[in-house]
């Protein structure tokens, strides 16, 4: 059972930075939320803004999507998002505000290396194309650079799925994704979303890492539907290459 | 709706099948298990011609190669994690020390081979790689992908028994967990064990080299109990007509130690104990008299097998024979933790307590030569 907790606050951790998103952006004035994806809102005119709520608690974040080109079924849009991690590193240093020494559970990196201020821009091409009557593909190719960081010590990363191909752009400052995924509508109740997405991370000490996502959809009405299925990852680690596999699940509101 | 069940039965075939391919987040054992078996890069010859034929058998905790560094859990550090400079500068006075000494068996405690505290260096491979030894068995002690306190991080060390002659048979036998921690803690903290292994000494069809290491922080009789499963061990052994050294850290003091109260020595600042008189608290780890005959817990095993130190020379000059300094303040040993047993017999005064190896961790070790002859 512990296994099973643990593993699943590490998956909405992870999952709150991994979903893979469609090139079109939301209408203006539409918004759509989910427990573990990012509040997406609708500005008209193709442009869309988001953030990773919860993640906002401890890491500062904003997206901003453009939608630039639109012809035969393709949609192509820009997303430049920003991130400031520097609270976050802090406060997984002591997440109970215990001192080294003190039963300080939790704490995923030592008190002992120093955090400076950092700042991580993203800059990504997203390509979404309707390839057959509600099958949907999208591709997508991000550049992450990180500023302020490079006194970060690099024995202080975590080396854990999800975080550590998520957090190396701060030891590595340059971090290139890319991923793809396809969302399918069975009926009027039922999908599947299958995503691929990898991180190449050159200079870290696990430079490569590969998340393949799959996830049944169930639609209830146009304003709910849920997302249950599995993430399996791939990921080099200073200590070598792993597998995991976790559960993945969501649920989304919209309007 | 088919259309939905292959596609169900596709997602959950390839679920199943790669759960079983991931380890758990903390690796928990049976009461008996394989060891893990090491070679070294270069295997070396050994060519023995001794008349009576003897081997010199070393014991030593090397404190996963952090040698006399800060660390936070048992020197009143502030450091977790080392770089793999400073550990393999600790590993090269580690594999030096074992060179000069030149002894045929040895059993290491506090041995890292996938921690993100010590660099993630393999100190099994890395030992044999650099010393005379060829052949090695590893059991885990603390298995984790993260132990979620303190930055601790990934984590496998445990017990090795390095060898000139290989080995075979080699068994990973469980120790019982403390029951004074809660159960959180409790899941995520050390697994011990005794790694017991067939070693091919020339000529000898039946002998073995057992490695403990007790617990040291329990403030209740877990301690006990190790050594009562310790003991049963090796009473198997000699039951069965086997041959064997053992050894380790035992975290227990010689019966009629002078000092059974360390707590003073292992003071961190800002920590507050009283003496033994008051009693307590007493800092855990640093006192010896927490259950009913801790202080003579080792006499059982004294009146059953050989010791390389026997009492009555510790006894006549206990310093000479300590193992162990404090990492707080001055390098000065204050107490033996360490021993060698056989059921065999010693070389007479062929013991050593290197203390002159203090730089290389908190323990120091022990060694001393086996002979075959009676």
């Amino acid at each position: 059972m512990k296994h099973i907790i643990i593993r699943f606050v590490f998956v909405v951790v992870g999952l709150q930075l991994c979903a893979m998103e469609s090139a079109v952006p939301l209408e203006k004035g539409k918004w759509e939320i989910g427990i573990v994806k990012p509040i997406r809102y609708g500005l008209g005119s193709g442009r869309e803004v988001s953030t990773y709520k919860l993640l906002n608690i401890k890491m500062p974040n904003i997206s901003y999507k453009k939608l630039r080109w639109r012809k035969s079924n393709w949609d192509i849009s820009t997303r430049h998002s920003m991130y400031y991690p520097t609270p976050l590193f802090k406060w997984l240093q002591s997440p109970l505000g215990m001192e080294l020494g003190g039963p300080d559970m939790f704490a995923l990196i030592s008190p002992e290396f120093e955090i400076h201020h950092m700042v991580s821009i993203w800059n990504s091409v997203i390509a979404t194309r309707k390839i057959m009557e509600d099958v949907h593909f999208t591709g997508s190719a991000e550049l992450g650079i990180a500023i302020g960081a490079n006194e970060l010590a690099k024995e202080s990363t975590i080396d854990l799925p999800f975080i550590f191909p998520r957090l190396a752009v701060y030891y590595t400052d340059v971090v290139i994704k890319m991923g793809s995924s396809i969302h399918s509508r069975i009926n009027k109740h039922w999908g599947y979303i299958v995503s691929g997405e990898a991180f190449l991370m050159p200079g870290a000490l696990g430079e490569f890492a590969f998340e393949n996502t799959s996830q049944i959809e169930w639609v209830r009405h146009s304003g709910f539907r849920i997302l249950c299925g599995y993430k399996l990852i791939y990921g080099e680690y200073p200590f070598g290459g792993e597998v995991h596999i976790f559960p993945a699940f969501d649920l989304i509101w919209s309007k | 709706m088919i259309f939905i069940k292959d596609r169900l039965r596709y997602f959950n075939l390839l679920a199943v099948a790669i759960l079983f391919s991931c380890e758990p987040l903390v690796t928990t054992f049976g009461d008996s298990e394989d060891a893990l078996y090491y070679e070294a890069a270069n295997i070396q010859n050994v060519d023995y011609t001794t008349d009576p034929f003897e081997i010199n058998v070393m014991t030593w905790n090397i404190r996963f190669g952090a040698g006399r560094l800060p660390f936070f859990g048992d020197a009143c550090g502030d450091r977790v994690v080392f770089t793999s400079g400073e550990i393999e500068a600790n590993l090269e006075g580690v594999a030096a020390k074992i060179n000069l000494s030149d002894p045929d068996i040895v059993l290491l405690q506090e041995v890292d081979r996938q921690s993100k505290r010590s660099a993630y260096i393999d100190q099994v491979q890395w030992i044999l790689d650099n010393t005379n030894l060829n052949y090695g068995a590893y059991a885990s002690v603390w298995k984790a992908q993260v132990i979620p306190s303190d930055g601790i991080g990934r984590m496998d060390f445990g017990n090795v028994i390095l060898s000139k002659w290989e080995l075979s048979d080699a068994e990973r036998i469980k120790l019982p967990l403390r029951e004074d921690q809660d159960a959180l803690t409790q899941y995520f903290y050390l697994r011990r064990n005794i790694l017991k292994a067939k070693v091919a000494v020339p000529n000898q069809t039946e002998f073995y080299a057992v490695n403990i290491h007790a617990t040291a922080f329990a403030t209740d009789d877990t301690k006990q109990k190790h050594v009562d499963t310790y003991i049963q061990t090796l009473k198997d052994l000699d039951d069965a007509g086997a041959k064997f050294v053992t050894g380790g850290d035992l975290n227990a003091l010689p019966p009629g130690a002078t000092s059974i109260d360390f707590c003073m020595a292992d003071i961190c600042s800002g920590e507050s104990f009283h003496s033994d008189a008051d009693g307590g608290p007493h800092k855990d780890g640093s006192y010896f008299n927490n259950f009913i005959n801790e202080p003579t817990l080792l006499q059982a095993l004294y009146d059953s097998y050989t010791p390389a130190v026997s009492l009555t020379n510790y006894s006549a000059n206990e310093s000479n024979y300590f193992t162990h300094a404090p990492s707080t303040g001055d390098v000065t040993a204050d107490r033996k933790l360490d021993y060698i047993f056989t059921n065999l017999t010693w070389n007479t005064n062929s013991d050593s307590t290197h203390q002159d190896a203090s730089n290389w961790s908190d323990h120091m070790p022990v060694s001393a030569t086996l002979n075959f002859s009676q």
